[in-house]
């Protein structure tokens, strides 16, 4: 559906509902998967994906469409009957009502990474290029550029167009079958897009990498690099949503005022730093974005809210829908002054861990969980890296990880990737005392 | 859908003009529809309405994928043709892409149904959900248990696809599908949550057929009792039988994924990960002889259920593991031409919008002869896992943890006491040459499988039935 359907469903469609949400988002995207030193696919999409909302009252209706020819008049017929047919959600108590005034947020959208689109070839091969070049011998990864034009209309007196850029750039380096490395570079922009500095530093992990010895189990010190302490930190961001506390998802149920983490973590969600990638000028009801303090010198201040949920506690939305679920817009750990050199040189008996994958929760009211560390994982002693590692595990609590940290480095960076959804702003992290757990015979 | 098909025989006859050896497009219609309680509550109710193209192509070896959901034939040439440029420009960097030669197949085929799920109206779609809600609420006051949060989803959708390729392969296919999702939180002495899925192609009939109130009030009562009175596991090596379900995740994790030839020969590399099995593995021990595991997609209204995959190849039942030895791998046209060998059709895409590549089906251990109390009889001292919460597995697919939900001690053959979350985390090989005894009480359990960039979540049974490892390591 384009924009001139997409305002005739909203008219028609905000005739005959109480509340009424129309977002269109059109997307072309051009993804180079990259294996074995190649480019194993080039793949483009262009498409319309028109997301409706419609109350009749507190009976709720989303539709997602993805088509670009709908009938109209056959949608907004198929979301009132389904209202009127459905029963009341005694949990709705409402959308945003403008007009409301918008701030600009730098960095959202260049121009210059659509002209970049026939490039895309040359782009992998730099990126492949420079790993290969710091003794890589193998590399895999995702190059993508992506242009988005949004269109949101609500009954709550919203008209906003956004355009919007993205460039992803992930590349996992291997020096052995057992040696690997992984790094990445997003960005809304090309100035702060470094993917060849992201692909150096997957080839010098996995270099470091070579012939690791199996890993311990018991207790040791962590030092995080910023990808995996991302993969945490999303859990920690989406344990902030109101509608995660009510559903079972989440470990800061009654956490308000209450000391949740070490002194030294300070985390926020905000919709409005520049160059994030999760920044837009509002959220999905059209309220300005902001910044909320989840965490302040670790203490629990704020839950994420849309309109809805708000009303419901008594409280105001902090720019976070989800139009059912407020979510996480960008999460950002507020960072130290260390270098991660001088954290490394804190541990007396440690693992420096550069990423992990396939994090799941045992409980998530607890905050019970596990994650695998992969690529270079690292024995520590003495403030020095003694030797790569493999075949260990994190068994853990997400809260115990929280208050258990020691220090934050003074070296952000913005992570989005395969697990990681919601975009992370993090530093690396030293995590004290965490339980490391693996099969005892392999 | 029929009005339609025409665009995606235009796209490969246009791409084929342009000088492409090869061309599949492939065209999909899904409607769906999906309700959501919350503690109770109907958050909303849910359409889903999704109508779009996704074409596969090869030029000069170099393999594109294009997808566009605005179907007028201006938009499909101008789309293609950005495409055919993109993939020009990188020709020096593209990887030489050759595909296994196969049949050509002008099919369709659709999945019974009885009752289709369209003709179900809202409001009794509502009242399924209320049934399950109460039976929890009942359960938990019979139980005396606490249960702050229950999070429960149903949907049901219909998918229309035509399949056509510039070999002359045409592939009609109907899937309707029905799936419900629960999450549920106890909060007693020792807090514990679970959450499981049902899915099945096929009408509203298996919605019924799961009966799903019985089931999660069911549920309710074993959780508690096992987070009230669980003792802990012993920590030491000991005798454990593991439940179907079990059974179907270790399957699916440690023998389906590490198959599939992609990951093998390093195409997911980037995230999903490659595999600790070499080509070079096959007809190798992997596992004691009573391990045989099975990928099948042929299964009537099955979840990972198709004929033709989405390459066009006829779907067959596969042999991963025969009586403990490497038998076969999963393939797609790619894997199959790399390894000089025909496709077993293991090629699918979620959705229009994503390319196909190997994927599982329904994968499942085959059966043994014993019943599930014989695999008891003559433990002296053991660990029954019934069914897991978390579980997790390293990327090359060798290192996994299953912590139990329901689970029991074993002693001198009988179920003694609940024990509370018991953990196996143990080594691919060290697993499946363990089990000495399978039982005969196969059952398929339903996920959404991971792989892919983006993100493809598949439609995928899991199965085994009860199984018994001798002397493993818990935790």
């Amino acid at each position: 559906m384009d924009e001139t359907g997409t305002r005739q469903l909203f008219k028609k469609l905000s005739k005959v509902s109480d509340d009424t949400i129309v977002a269109l988002s059109k997307s072309c995207v051009q993804h180079a998967k990259i294996s074995n030193n190649k480019v194993s696919v080039l793949k483009s999409w262009e498409t319309y994906n028109t997301e409706i909302f419609a109350a009749l009252g507190k009976r709720v209706v989303s539709c997602s469409l993805q088509q670009a020819d709908a009938d109209i008049d056959a949608i907004v017929r198929q979301v009132i009957t389904l209202a009127k047919a459905s029963a009341e959600n005694h949990d709705y108590y409402g959308i945003a009502k403008g007009p409301f005034k918008y701030q600009k947020i730098k960095d959202l959208y260049d121009k210059r990474v659509s002209a970049l689109v026939p490039k895309l070839g040359d782009i992998a091969e730099r990126g492949i290029h420079a790993a290969l070049a710091n003794g890589a011998s193998r590399v895999a990864g995702v190059l993508e550029l992506t242009e988005t034009e949004h269109l949101l209309l609500t009954s709550g007196d919203t008209d906003v167009n956004e355009k919007g850029s993205t460039l992803y750039f992930s590349l996992r380096a291997f020096t052995d079958k057992d040696a690997s490395g992984h790094d990445l570079a997003v960005s809304r922009t090309l100035k702060n897009w470094k993917f060849e500095q992201a692909a150096r530093k997957a080839a010098e992990i996995a270099v470091m990498a070579r012939n690791p010895k199996e890993g311990s189990f018991g207790k040791f010190d962590i030092l995080f690099e910023p990808l995996p302490f991302a993969n945490l930190l999303e859990m920690v961001g989406n344990a902030a949503s109101m509608f995660n506390v009510e559903a079972g998802f989440s470990f800061f149920g009654g956490s308000v005022n209450k000391k949740v983490a070490s002194d030294i973590v300070t985390m926020h969600d905000t919709g409005i730093i520049y160059n994030g990638l999760a920044s837009s000028i509002c959220d999905a009801e059209g309220v300005p974005s902001k910044k909320t303090a989840i965490i302040e010198h670790g203490i629990f201040k704020n839950y994420l809210h849309n309109t809805s949920t708000a009303r419901k506690y008594g409280t105001v939305t902090t720019a976070n829908a989800g139009l059912i679920a407020p979510h996480p817009r960008n999460i950002i750990l507020a960072p130290g002054r260390e270098s991660q050199k001088g954290l490394l040189g804190q541990i007396k008996k440690g693992i420096y861990v550069t990423n992990v994958w396939y994090t799941r929760s045992q409980n998530m009211t607890t905050g019970d969980f596990s994650t695998i560390p992969r690529d270079g994982i690292f024995y520590v002693e003495d403030g020095k890296i003694k030797h790569p590692i493999k075949n260990i595990r994190i068994s853990e609590n997400m809260l115990h990880i929280l208050q258990s940290i020691q220090a934050i480095a003074n070296d952000g960076k913005q992570i989005r990737g395969w697990e990681v959804e919601n975009p992370v702003v993090t530093p690396s992290v030293l995590v004290k005392g965490l339980n490391i757990t693996r099969p005892l015979e392999l | 859908m029929d009005s339609q098909s025409s665009t995606a025989d235009f796209a490969v006859q246009y791409m084929q003009k342009r000088g492409a050896s090869y061309v599949e497009a492939r065209l999909e219609q899904k409607r769906g529809a999906s309700f959501v309680f919350k503690n109770g509550v109907l958050q909303g109710g849910g359409i889903e309405d999704v109508h779009g193209l996704g074409v596969r192509y090869l030029y000069k070896k170099a393999l594109g994928f294009v997808a566009i959901n605005n179907l007028k034939k201006d938009n499909v040439k101008s789309a293609l043709s950005r495409s055919l440029a993109a993939i020009k420009a990188s020709q020096n960097i593209a990887e030489p892409v050759a595909l296994s030669t196969e049949d050509i197949h002008r099919q369709s085929f659709s999945v019974p149904q009885k009752i289709d799920g369209r003709d179900i109206s809202p409001e009794a779609k509502i009242q399924a959900l209320k049934d399950i809600d109460n039976a929890i609420l009942k359960a938990k006051e019979k139980a005396k248990a606490k249960v702050p949060a229950r999070f429960l989803s149903l949907s049901d959708s219909t998918t229309s696809e035509y399949l056509v390729t510039s070999e002359g392969t045409r592939v009609r296919a109907v899937i309707p599908r029905v799936n419900f999702f629960y999450f549920i939180t106890l909060a007693g002495k020792r807090p514990v949550q679970r959450y499981w899925q049902y899915g099945q192609t096929g009408g509203w009939e298996f919605v019924k057929a799961w009966n799903l109130p019985e089931r999660l009030g069911a549920e309710v009562a074993v959780l508690n009792k096992n987070a009230e009175k669980g003792i802990r596991a012993p920590k030491k090596a000991i005798d454990v039988v593991c439940g179907s379900e079990i059974s179907g995740i270790m399957v699916h994790e440690s023998v389906g994924h590490p198959f599939e030839a992609d990951r093998i020969l390093g195409r997911e590399a980037a995230q999903a990960g490659e595999s600790f099995v070499s080509l070079d593995m096959l007809g190798t021990r992997i596992g004691s002889n009573e391990v045989t595991v099975i990928d099948d997609p042929t299964i009537v209204n099955s979840n990972g259920f198709y004929l033709y995959d989405n390459e066009g190849v006829k779907a067959r039942k596969k042999v991963l593991i025969k009586q403990g030895i490497i038998n076969e791998f999963l393939h797609n046209r790619q894997t199959a031409a790399a390894c000089n060998m025909k496709s077993n059709g293991s090629s699918r895409a979620s959705e229009y919008d994503k390319e196909s590549i190997v994927r599982m089906s329904n994968t499942y251990l085959a059966p043994g002869d014993y019943s599930e109390d014989e695999l008891l009889e003559d433990i002296k001292e053991g660990i029954y896992m019934k069914s897991f919460t978390e579980w997790n597995i390293d990327d090359k697919r060798y290192n996994q943890k299953y912590v139990g939900a329901e689970a029991y001690l074993i002693r001198n053959g009988e179920i003694v006491a609940p024990v509370f979350q018991p953990v196996l985390e143990i080594a691919t090989p060290i697993l499946w040459k363990a089990v000495d005894a399978a039982a005969d009480n196969l059952e398929y359990h339903a996920g959404d499988c991971g792989k892919g960039e983006p993100m493809q979540g598949i439609p995928v049974w899991l199965g085994g039935p009860s199984i018994r490892l001798r002397n493993v390591q818990m935790r």
